[in-house]
């Protein structure tokens, strides 16, 4: 079975990103008087490639590298500028969270009307319909509205209708990043059977361990050109390893160093290192006076310093020289430090040779980064520590007021809770302890207790 | 335009099915108010053209109805169609299916209240004792007429409204305009002669007039008229289709 179901030729897409959006005809008129500022966003650029009857092809690549965009033009959903998609069978897409269901509509009505979309007649579901519901675990909600559904409640139903759908081509879009692991586990065992019955499939997602387990074939994005493909574990080792598209991204984090003025607002230095020497005094529990501690982002080193009073010898990385500068004169003058070493860090990496580690732990660091750049760390984590070494991280999230500031600074992320637990997964740490608490307050906040974060804790089997 | 096939006609009809439980879920009279709307029209215009200004027109509760029904249903269907789109926003920005479908079901539900409407009308002509003649068949034409100028203008303008939003409201003033400017409460006659040829570009002046003349009055209209008739509706519909399809393209990305 050679015969190849979708022919992508030379596809390009740019989108017009005007300034501001013209949407009623008072912007449009008074939008003719002055020039017309919008962007052009190459969302995709000479893209071609063939997908196989029977595929199951992955796509990776970072956020807004046109893996959506692409998913959309062979769904026949965006038309791109220029370019040809040939496609020869039917399609069933599978994109963003929902589906497009009607919220006040209920659970029932919307498998009836995606049902329906999908090319299913009225007969078809009703002899269906009860196995959709079973498998989305909804017995129970069947008659509810689905407004009143969590995210992950509307993607079982979305993906439970979905695969009804007698459909050569399915297209996934990253939506199983919300269901609970039991049912991405069940998820997993359809796409195995689909994948057995000769279905084609394109994934796109960031888990690059389900993008292993089961592509054929995977291709990566970046900036909306194909970079590269092949089977599964070369474009995986790439993207991982590859470091020249990660430079923009460090680059840009770089270039807002000055950034600590603006995330601390109005920081009173006193204040500002009692607070380092409470987070610290927090994870005394994990090393003791023969430890190596390494930080990641150790800023101007005002926790790894009080460390540094009861380790053997502390490490610090980070993507800004400006900060490693400010810290380095900090520790030096500071006599009750024994030893220390600063590393600036590009890409995911961690430059400690073969030093064993006995704590590796980051506060607050990793909500710049976008999950596969996380997933790399735990995992470079997981590599220096020694055995029974601990991993500790605290991950903000949106309640917290350092996500808030740091928000203004234009570069964060927010995760859950369940896409911490995947990130820890996909790092190779299968045991660890994930509870909602606080260390020591930042910048002015006094109600500490209203301010939850994530904090992760493992230890290395 | 390939004809339409049994998954099309499955798909509208769950569409309609959504589109009236959407519109009538929240309100405890539901589907009755839109039937209920051109009643209560027709009755408080009857009581000030009738009683209080005493229009002199012939079986004037007839005539004043089936022009409100008719007129009803173009101003209904055109409502539902212009948002029909931007409704289904979520839709179209995730799976592809035809556009088109969308409008022509939003059409669709409000061809039960004229259904229904047209029952009252039937009842109201048992009651008057007006004479039925084989006329009456010519109503049959002018209703799909009708319905082809509705779904014309439901492409044209819920297709330029996801550009620019504000011709929802347009629409709305627009439809308020037409309903003066069409001889649905007044007749032709009172319209001065210089005015006619205008009136009669106004394709809902046609399609109300020649339809009350078939039906209570018996009369066949002139051929001329009904072929212009013809001829106006297919050009609405067709530009309403064309404009339709050259934005369809980029529905998903201007949503």
């Amino acid at each position: 079975m050679i015969e190849e179901i979708i022919k992508i030729q030379n596809v390009s897409k740019i989108f017009k990103l005007p300034h501001e959006r013209r949407n009623t005809l008072k912007e449009h008129f008074l939008g003719m008087l002055k020039r017309s500022q919008a962007e052009r966003l190459k969302a995709l650029q000479e893209v071609s490639f063939n997908v196989k009857k029977g595929e199951f092809l992955g796509i990776i690549g970072r956020n807004g590298s046109g893996k959506s965009t692409l998913l959309k033009i062979i769904a026949g959903i965006l038309k791109p500028n220029s370019g040809r998609v040939i496609v020869n069978g039917t399609i069933a897409p599978f994109l963003e969270l929902g589906v497009g269901f009607q919220g006040d509509l209920s659970a029932r009505d919307n498998v009836y009307l995606y049902g329906a979309i999908l090319g299913l007649s009225r007969s078809t579901i009703d002899g269906k319909f009860s196995d959709i519901i079973k498998f989305a675990e909804l017995e129970r909600f069947v008659d509810q509205k689905l407004k009143n559904f969590s995210s992950g409640m509307q993607v079982r139903l979305a993906f439970a209708t979905a695969i009804q759908a007698e459909a050569d081509i399915l297209l996934v879009d990253e939506v199983l990043a919300v269901g609970d692991l039991d049912f991405r586990k069940k998820c997993y065992d359809v796409f195995k059977r689909l994948r057995d019955e000769g279905k084609t499939i394109i994934f796109v997602s960031h888990d690059l361990f389900t993008v292993n387990k089961f592509c054929h074939r995977v291709i990566l994005l970046e900036s909306g050109k194909m970079v590269r493909q092949g089977t599964p574990a070369e474009v995986i080792e790439f993207y991982q390893s590859h470091k020249s598209y990660y430079q923009m991204y460090w680059n840009e984090l770089a270039r807002s160093d000055n950034s600590i003025n603006y995330i601390l607002p109005n920081r009173n230095e006193e204040r500002f290192w009692l607070e380092g020497r409470q987070e610290a005094d927090k994870l005394k529990d994990f090393y003791d006076s023969n430890s190596i501690v390494l930080e990641i982002g150790v800023g101007v080193g005002r926790i790894l310093k009080y460390i540094g009073y009861r380790a053997k010898k502390i490490i610090g990385i980070d993507v800004s020289q400006e900060y490693l500068n400010q810290a380095r004169v900090n520790f030096k003058k500071d006599r009750q430090i024994k030893s220390f070493e600063l590393f600036i860090t590009n890409g995911c990496r961690i430059p400690v040779g073969d030093k064993q580690i006995n704590l590796v732990y980051s506060i607050n660091t990793f909500l710049h980064l976008q999950k596969i750049d996380i997933i790399s760390y735990i995992q470079e984590a997981k590599r220096v520590l020694i055995k029974d070494g601990t991993l500790y991280m605290v991950m903000p999230n949106e309640l917290s007021d350092y996500y808030k500031t740091s928000e203004l600074a234009g570069f964060t992320h927010r995760y859950s809770q369940q896409e911490i637990k995947e990130m820890m997964m996909a790092g190779g740490f299968n045991k660890y302890k994930i509870s909602r608490g606080r260390l020591a307050g930042y910048a002015d906040s006094l109600e500490l207790d209203d301010l939850p974060e994530y904090i992760i804790i493992a230890k290395k089997e | 335009m390939k004809i339409i096939n049994q998954k099309e006609i499955n798909l509208i009809r769950e569409l309609a099915i959504s589109d009236f439980k959407l519109k009538y879920q929240s309100s405890v009279l539901g589907y009755v108010w839109s039937f209920i709307k051109p009643l209560l029209l027709f009755g408080i215009s009857y009581l000030v053209f009738s009683i209080f200004l005493r229009f002199n027109i012939e079986h004037y509760n007839l005539y004043l109805l089936l022009g409100i029904i008719l007129w009803g249903y173009l101003a209904e269907g055109t409502t539902n169609a212009v948002n029909s789109l931007i409704s289904k926003g979520g839709l179209i920005s995730r799976v592809f299916f035809p556009r088109t479908l969308i409008v022509i079901a939003s059409t669709i539900t409000s061809l039960l209240t004229l259904l229904l409407n047209l029952i009252v009308f039937v009842v109201f002509f048992i009651f008057s004792g007006v004479q039925l003649t084989p006329a009456f068949l010519l109503l049959i034409l002018f209703l799909a007429e009708l319905y082809l100028i509705v779904l014309g203008l439901g492409f044209l303008i819920s297709s330029l409204n996801i550009k620019f939003r504000d011709l929802s409201h347009i629409w709305e003033i627009l439809l308020q305009a037409g309903f003066w400017a069409t001889p649905i409460i007044y007749s032709l006659a009172m319209i001065p002669e210089k005015y006619h040829f205008w009136v009669f570009l106004n394709p809902m002046t046609r399609i109300i007039q020649y339809s009350r003349e078939a039906v209570i009055y018996g009369q066949t209209p002139d051929l001329k008229g009904i072929f212009g008739s013809i001829l106006i509706t297919v050009a609405v519909f067709v530009v309403g289709y064309l404009v339709f399809k050259k934005r369809e393209p980029f529905f998903a990305e201007d949503l």
